[in-house]
């Protein structure tokens, strides 16, 4: 196994760039969470949606 | 005069939505709260800081909101902050008594547009600071569980952010906000609340309000499966165990104005391969293992080595060396990384792998030194260097642009951070920043003298366990620690003493000095990750769900096979020469 140092290893943001592992771990977050994760999208439509609306209607 | 009105502008460039630009014009709004908490948290948070109205009596005293009802206030910032972070999309009771709320308060805020941001606090908390206190509360509230990869509906969104976008930006970890550009300020998640003073710090439980980016970037990265655990074992390996007195070369000299730079030269690497140092861990892990289990202590979790202990090439050999062989999970070494391009200055850095499992590549990330150590003619004599003792000061000749700190969650619900030797002493930027993040464990890699409870780096050590709470390790090279005790007894024609304090552990319970036989070649150092009650100046509690990193015990190891390089043993016990 070769390991760069984090310059070389790492994106702008400091996450690794091309590391099987840390996609690997990254992915199963993604799937475990993915159902939270879209009711938390569509609550903030919903919220930003509603606070449009009630700016027409107090108009 | 800078109004509310303007500071929610310059905040919030684009609105508080972001435009659908495929869909219609771009049309700026400001009229609705940002759906997003850090973003509101950051609005907040400025005017909240910038009027003073923390410090108001009302908030003080704990009665701003309705007098007679102490908890009201609390109990609705953590119900509605509940709600946003739980997202019940069905509830549309809740789903009406957040949106009412926010919008109530983001109106007050409107309707004191034109006020200054710089109040006279009297005996009434205007309006707008109060609905600015709520705003954060609930932000504040709404964020629980963001950067630990457990918890609400909008942590979990926070993650698909994180780990579902292909796109890698400087930017992306350099805040939670959305909508406030990091050159205005930053928000990021906060482990630690202080539980003294009154700051702004005092307000939160679950955000930060951060520095603009370009002066220095706090990068906040989460391991996607960040493990359980109440223990945390470390090995402390004090390399170099000896240094010659050449260590500090000259870079350049100013003579005329009594200055010049150095630089360090890391000789004791000369002689020993990484591998020759990998398997001298590898022994040392070993060891550790055997002496954890008869203990009933665990298992090793991580090594940590001092301030420049190591090359890059040294470090992510024998990184890759402990991935493959070991289940630790940390490896914290101080390292010496060469000129990024021709021209330029080396970097003292700080070096982090974090194992995603044995036999797999770990992640790294790595911080520079913020500021350059300056040597006077005292410590070169306790040194022994051969750099000129006539000169004034000897600068440090490193690189310190481009800051960062680096905040890693390695725990479910705990942070660990690194700075850099004179980084511990140094206000600005980077105490700010430390304070304001509150990681639950610091670990300081230096270059110094012994870590006595007498010396600077105990005093500033002291300063974090106190505010915002975090416990500091200190960590020196027996090296140095070993010139220095044998020059103060030469110079006071005292005994040696037998031990070296090659460390210092601080907690908010208690200091301890971690000394080692100089015959020996690392300490290993036990610590429990314990659940503590946290509150906010605003009354409200975390629920006991803050992880507060306290010492256990600490031990020596002598190695069954010493390095190689004579240079790299630990020299023989002598008494003052």
């Amino acid at each position: 196994m070769l390991v760069g140092s984090p310059s070389d290893e790492n994106g702008p943001d400091g996450y690794p760039r091309d590391n099987a592992a840390f996609r690997e771990a990254a992915a199963k977050v993604l799937r475990a969470r993915q159902g939270d994760a879209e009711q938390a999208r569509r609550f903030l439509r919903k919220l930003s949606s509603s606070l449009q609306d009630s700016d027409s209607g107090d108009k | 005069m800078t109004t509310v009105l303007d500071t929610i502008q310059r905040l919030l460039p684009v609105g508080t939505f972001l435009p659908d630009t495929e869909l219609e014009p771009c049309a700026v709004r400001w009229q609705d709260p940002p759906l997003w908490p850090p973003d509101v948290f950051a609005v907040a948070a400025t005017l909240v800081n910038v009027s003073g109205c923390y410090s108001h009596a009302s908030v003080t005293r704990g009665d701003w909101c309705l007098p007679g009802v102490p908890d009201a206030f609390a109990v609705r910032a953590r119900e509605l902050g509940t709600i946003w972070s739980n997202a019940p999309v069905d509830d549309a009771g809740a789903f009406e008594r957040l949106r009412r709320r926010l919008k109530d308060l983001w109106s007050e805020l409107l309707a004191a547009g034109h006020h200054s941001v710089v109040v006279r606090l009297g005996g009434q908390l205007p309006r707008w600071c109060a609905a600015a206190l709520e705003l954060l509360a609930i932000a504040d509230e709404a964020s629980d569980g963001m950067g630990f990869d457990y918890g609400s509906k909008l942590s979990a969104l926070l993650e698909a952010k994180r780990f579902g976008d292909q796109r890698s930006s400087s930017r992306r970890t350099a805040t939670l906000c959305e909508l406030v550009p990091p050159e205005e300020c930053c928000v990021q998640p906060r482990a630690r609340t202080p539980q003294v003073g009154c700051t702004l710090r005092s307000l939160s439980h679950h955000l930060a309000l951060l520095p603009p980016m370009g002066e220095v970037t706090t990068r906040y990265l989460n391991r996607p499966d960040a493990p359980d655990g109440d223990r945390l074992n470390l090995l402390l390996v004090p390399f170099p165990y000896a240094v010659d007195d050449g260590v500090f070369t000259e870079s350049s000299r100013h003579a005329e104005e009594g200055w010049g730079t150095f630089s360090v030269v890391p000789s004791w690497l000369d002689g020993i391969t990484a591998e020759d140092l990998g398997a001298f861990l590898l022994g040392l892990v070993a060891q550790s293992n055997a002496r954890l289990q008869a203990a009933g202590r665990g298992e090793l979790h991580g090594i940590v080595l001092p301030e420049l202990a190591l090359t890059d090439a040294f470090a992510t050999r024998i990184a890759a060396t402990i991935a493959r062989q070991t289940s630790l999970e940390l490896f914290i070494s101080g390292v010496r990384v060469p000129p990024a391009q021709e021209g330029g200055l080396v970097r003292n850095t700080v070096y982090s792998f974090l194992s995603l499992g044995r036999e797999k590549k770990p992640m790294s990330w790595e911080q520079a030194k913020h500021h350059r150590w300056r040597l006077d003619p005292s410590q070169l004599r306790s040194y022994g260097s051969t750099l000129d003792h006539d000169v004034r000061s000897w600068w440090e000749n490193i690189d310190v642009a481009n800051r960062e700190v680096v905040v890693f969650a390695f725990r479910k619900g705990a942070t660990l951070t690194t700075l850099v030797c004179e980084d511990l002493a140094r206000i600005d930027p980077v105490q700010h920043v430390v304070r304001a993040v509150g990681p639950n464990l610091l670990v300081a890699l230096l270059m110094d003298g012994p870590q006595r409870k007498d010396r600077w780096p105990a005093r500033y050590a002291a300063v974090l366990a106190d505010d915002p709470g975090t416990s500091v390790l200190t960590f020196t090279c027996l090296a140095t620690v070993e010139r220095s005790d044998r020059s103060y007894a030469a110079a006071t024609k005292t005994p040696l003493a037998p031990r070296r304090a090659v460390g210092l552990w601080k907690d908010e319970q208690r200091m301890v000095c971690l000394e080692i036989d100089p015959t020996h070649h690392a300490l290993l150092l036990s610590l429990s990750l314990e659940e503590v009650e946290e509150w906010t100046m605003d009354r409200r509690s975390d629920g006991g769900a803050t992880i507060a990193v306290r010492y256990v015990a600490h031990e020596e190891l002598r190695a069954d096979t010493p390095l190689v390089a004579a240079r790299s043993a630990p020299p023989p016990l002598e008494g003052p020469n």
